[in-house]
């Protein structure tokens, strides 16, 4: 398997002047092909700034995230929106899907953004397998956590994506719901072969993963199997 | 408590900035209007008095019960008596009025000295400078003057004290002179008392008018040019505070929404307070604290804000439209609106301090921003392809109350813009041309046909100093010289006209348009006016011999009143805006679809020779028709005549011994003293007893411009506050739709927006929406031009409607001016309060923008 993203001293500082913090501390790592990764921490510890440096939804203080080679944050806007659109996926733990979009709408959304031709198949068969198919007409404020959740695991995986982002997808679910959303992601990586970066907080959920990263203020502290 | 505030404040900057920029501008706004317009209708009053005197009503003949019932009212505050003893002359040549005025009616008439000062008694006298002017150089102040109290009466010596600015004209009554020639006040001076009195409570006025009336003891009148009765709505509606009311109204209604906007948020964090152990008394100190502190800063900068935009507003109006306008605090206003505005801030905090003491604590309560209350979701049959204009759709139907909410807003205050803008325009102009075209002449207009001006008198006219020219129209019209509506007709009949369509329909239409009762079966044109023409308008009587189609005019035979013209030339029926009648055919403007009514000339037709009968109120007279028009006519306008006239008919007609003008105008030589020259003229109508239809046309000229600056500046006010009103609510109900939309913005630049697709995409949302509130404004603002275009001239037809358009090149201009600064201002704020800010988002970073903004 192949390093899909690597990351090199990665620093992120936040505040000016006197009052800085500098939440992760020159990080590096590889992220292989077709694996589960779980980052996890404390709160606080950095790991959702890690994240977001490793997708390019903030930019570092310093170092380099490479994606086929190529540092993203180097990029030029269109382009890293292109690789985005084309090759990752993202779950956030506050769902994040638009109101006023029923459920395949939502699902639809990174398709239509990408301009792709629409697999009708491949969509009802996402809906299926999450068990959201019913539930396709509906718009998000008329479903319940979970659902939402499962809505967005389906939209992150819509474009078929090689890298799956994921933010504490469990956090707001009870423990039901979480365990089926992490079953899901582990269905994903299984089934479609997609590489999965999940942020917790949660041993019992990083167990889940093949390969965890610790982090603690800032730092790696940790990496096991 | 104040700690824990001012700790809290510290983590919401950027809510607080917005609270306390709304309030301040609630107060700013509020306070400036209270000062602008207290400080601008003061001024106009003053101005009013300073011309027409502060008195309400005086009585003209006043006895003793007169006085006692006037002294008796509580709410009469000031009495001043003038007592006019009779003419005074200077041989056999009057000099005016002799009288004397107290000084309380000195006061109230604004009676002031050009010169020297007033008379202490009887012995010394003050004269007007058109009284002295008659002396011709006979007496100086400090002077003696001879003057006797009857014509050719034994004169008697006086001290001339001063010279005394005249007073206004508009006092006056036809039988009740003002006194020109005043002498001191003391008890000698005997003679019929006017009693000029000021009481401003409206119910004591008809009151005291009532009393009057059936007291019988003298004249009554009414102050109406300085406290006038049909002032305007808006004038109304400023004058006296009312609108202190509604402006408490608006800033409640801007109160309520700024309350509403940040109520969840405000009622999540009390009730969290609650939570952690907070009591009532303390979670309504803090929101008290909270609420003094915000209450505090916005207080102050919308005070110090207030009296800035109103002293930069005044002196705007001083600067474009040259109003002496002065400062005036009206405190109790100020006071009034502070003190509810106030009130209702802090109980509108109280109430969100009681529903968090109400609300029931529970571990799931969630942060909901309650930013954006959002519509029912539709029910779908199928998911949409997704476009463009899906997703735009959607959103609307989505936040559908926010964008109907801003789209009636921006559509109100763009047409109440563009058109208070274009009113305002025309108002400017209206008063720059007015102030162009000032000129000095006096207009002398008779009520009835008998006190029109004879050549005699004006040939008089002619001679005094300073007058360039005399202009002078001899006619009656029915409409304006009577004031039975039953009379105001004229008829023009003949056998002939009897069974006529073209005659029938004529009058019919004519009738309807004066009111009068339409007669289906006659034979008879109905007018409303008949001109006499005399040999000074040899435009009229050429054209007359060239013109004619049937018989000749033959001009010696006219002129001695033995003939008349008839025109009787096609006509259609035209919509003129303010009612349908006859327009004779012209055939630029003619409109195609409508019937032409030609006189028919066959058969049993006026012709040559036969007699016409014209009847008037003032008497009725046949004359034989000399030629007759029934060709079309272009080159000179004869709308609504039928018949022409030599003066000397007219006079026979209205049984008037000699020629009688009933439109005099004086044209003064502006090379020369015009204020002197306009003295002599008005001291000759004077003598005639015929000033009170004496227009100085400066004067009039100056009252016109002085409306039309009044009502621009009003505009331009109405203007101000409606796009202050505008972008305060633009900017905080953008800045709430704002926080919400960063997080889709970052939700969509998560799935792989670009930045630029993203700006498109909001560049076409912002311009659907504003070409399409652009496009609504562009119809209701044009819908209210065509309906003014009609004032300016009627159409009905497509060719008439080009035609106006083409005649009124300036006023389509300043509409199309109008809109396009409106459109301009509308795009403007939308750029500065949405697009700018939009963009801003989209090229911050993602995390940013998912994280700064609240749950859904």
């Amino acid at each position: 398997m192949g390093v899909i993203l690597s990351a090199k001293n990665l620093q992120k500082i936040y505040g000016m002047g006197e009052v800085k913090v500098e939440a992760v501390k020159d990080i590096s790592l590889e992220v292989e092909k077709g694996y589960f990764y779980a980052i996890i921490g404390k709160s606080g510890s950095g790991k959702s700034t890690l994240l977001h440096l490793l997708s390019g939804f903030d930019r570092p203080t310093k170092g380099t995230v490479k994606i086929g080679g190529e540092n993203i944050h180097k990029m030029k806007d269109r382009r890293l929106s292109a690789i985005r659109r084309e090759k990752m996926g993202f779950v956030f733990q506050s769902y994040n899907l638009l109101p006023e979009f029923c459920v395949e709408e939502n699902i639809r959304m990174p398709l239509y953004l990408n301009r792709a031709k629409k697999d009708k198949g491949y969509i009802r068969s996402l809906m299926e397998k999450l068990g959201i198919y019913g539930l396709r007409l509906k718009f998000p404020s008329q479903l319940s956590g979970g659902e939402q959740q499962r809505v967005a695991i389906a939209r992150a995986l819509a474009a078929q994506p090689d890298i799956v982002f994921a933010d504490e997808p469990t956090g707001n679910l009870d423990q039901q719901s979480g365990g089926d959303v992490l079953r899901l992601l582990k269905m994903m990586k299984e089934e479609w072969g997609q590489t999965i970066l999940l942020v917790t907080h949660d041993m019992e959920i990083a167990q889940a993963a093949d390969r965890i990263i610790e982090i603690r203020d800032g730092m790696v502290v940790g990496r096991g199997e | 408590m104040r700690k824990l505030v001012l700790r809290s404040f510290k983590g919401r900057k950027r809510e607080l900035r917005i609270s306390i920029i709304m309030l301040a501008l609630i107060y700013m706004c509020g306070i400036m209007t209270i000062l602008f317009q207290g400080s601008f209708y003061r001024s106009l009053e003053s101005l009013r008095y300073e011309i027409y005197g502060e008195w309400t009503g005086a009585v003209f003949g006043a006895g003793e019960s007169t006085e006692q019932i006037l002294r008796e009212l509580e709410s009469t505050k000031q009495i001043g008596k003038i007592v006019v003893l009779g003419d005074a002359w200077l041989g056999e040549n009057p000099l005016g009025v002799m009288g004397a005025a107290d000084e309380t009616a000195r006061s109230l008439g604004r009676i002031q000295m050009e010169e020297g000062r007033f008379p202490s008694d009887s012995t010394e006298i003050a004269l007007t400078e058109t009284a002295l002017n008659r002396l011709a150089g006979q007496a100086e102040v400090g002077g003696k003057v001879e003057i006797a109290p009857a014509e050719n009466g034994e004169a008697k010596s006086y001290t001339l004290s001063g010279i005394v600015k005249p007073w206004g004209r508009e006092w006056e009554t036809d039988k009740h002179k003002l006194p020109s020639v005043i002498l001191g006040m003391d008890e000698t001076v005997q003679g019929e008392t006017y009693l000029l009195f000021q009481n401003n409570n409206p119910d004591e006025m008809n009151r005291i008018q009532a009393r009057m009336e059936k007291l019988e003891e003298g004249t009554y009148v009414c102050n109406e040019k300085a406290y006038p009765l049909d002032i305007s709505a808006v004038y109304e509606f400023f004058q006296d505070g009312k609108f202190v009311f509604y402006l408490v109204l608006v800033a409640a209604i801007l109160i309520g929404y700024l309350m509403m906007l940040t109520f969840k948020s405000r009622r999540y964090s009390l009730t969290v307070l609650r939570g952690m152990g907070a009591d009532a008394g303390e979670v309504i100190q803090l929101v008290l604290w909270e609420s003094a502190f915000l209450w505090g800063m916005a207080f102050l900068a919308g005070a110090v804000l207030s009296a800035l935009a109103a002293g930069a507003a005044l002196y705007a109006v001083h600067a474009l439209v040259k109003i002496p306008v002065r400062l005036e605090i009206q405190a109790e206003y100020i006071l009034e609106y502070i003190a509810c505005v106030t009130v209702i801030y802090f109980m509108c905090n109280l109430a969100v301090a009681l529903t968090a003491i109400g609300s029931q604590i529970r571990t799931a309560f969630k942060l909901d921003s309650g930013l954006l209350e959002r519509s029912a979701p539709p029910k779908l049959k199928r998911a949409e392809k997704l476009t463009f204009f899906t997703c735009l759709r959607r959103k609307k139907i989505f936040y559908s109350k926010i964008y109907a909410g801003r789209f009636v807003i921006s559509v109100l205050v763009m047409v109440v813009s563009a058109i208070c803008l274009r009113l305002f325009i025309e108002e400017k102009k209206e008063y720059e041309y007015l102030m162009s075209a000032l000129e000095y002449a006096y207009d002398y207009q008779a009520d009835v046909p008998a006190e029109g001006l004879t050549d005699g008198q004006i040939g008089e006219i002619e001679e005094i100093d300073g007058v360039k020219s005399v202009e002078k129209e001899c006619f009656i019209n029915s409409s304006t010289m009577t004031q039975d509506i039953m009379s105001q007709e004229i008829r023009i009949s003949a056998p002939a006209f009897k069974d006529s369509e073209y005659v029938r329909t004529y009058r019919k239409y004519n009738q309807k348009f004066l009111g009068v009762p339409v007669e289906k079966e006659g034979d008879y044109f109905s007018v409303w006016e008949l001109r006499g023409l005399g040999p000074q308008d040899e435009e009229w009587l050429s054209y007359y011999e060239k013109a004619a189609d049937l018989g000749a005019f033959d001009r010696e035979a006219f002129l001695a009143g033995e003939e008349c013209v008839l025109l009787l030339p096609p006509y259609q029926i035209r919509d003129l805006g303010i009612g349908k009648a006859p327009v004779y055919l012209n055939i630029e403007e003619m409109d195609e679809g409508k019937k032409v009514y030609a006189y028919e000339t066959d058969g049993n037709a006026i012709a040559p020779g036969d007699t016409v009968k014209i009847s008037t109120p003032w008497g009725e007279r046949e004359i034989r028709v000399g030629a007759v028009i029934v060709s079309p006519e272009t080159d000179l306008s004869v709308n609504a005549r039928v018949a022409e006239v030599s003066e000397g008919f007219l006079s026979l007609l209205c049984g008037v011994e000699e020629t009688r003008y009933a439109y005099v105008k004086i044209n003064l030589d502006e090379a020369m003293d015009t204020a002197a020259a306009g003295a002599e003229v008005e001291g000759y109508f004077e003598m005639l007893g015929k000033e009170t239809n004496l227009t100085d046309t400066a004067g009039f000229i100056r009252a016109r411009a002085e409306d039309s600056l009044f009502d621009g500046t009003q505009y331009l006010f109405v203007l101000t506050a409606v796009w202050l009103v505008y972008m305060l609510m633009m900017y905080h109900g953008n800045q709430v739709f704002l926080k919400n939309e960063g997080k889709r913005i970052g939700v969509f630049r998560a799935l792989g927006m670009d930045r630029g697709m993203l700006k498109s995409r909001y560049l076409l949302e912002n311009l659907s929406e504003g070409g399409g509130i652009i496009l609504v404004s562009a119809a209701i603002v044009t819908g209210e031009f065509l309906i003014r275009l009609r004032t300016y001239g009627a159409y009905d037809s497509v060719r008439m409607f080009q035609r106006i358009l083409a005649d009124n090149p300036g006023d389509v201009r300043l509409f199309l001016m109008a809109l396009l600064i409106a459109v301009t201002a509308f795009l403007g704020v939308s750029v500065v309060t949405l697009y700018i800010p939009l963009k801003k988002l989209s090229d911050g970073n993602i995390a940013g923008n998912l994280g700064d903004s609240e749950g859904n």
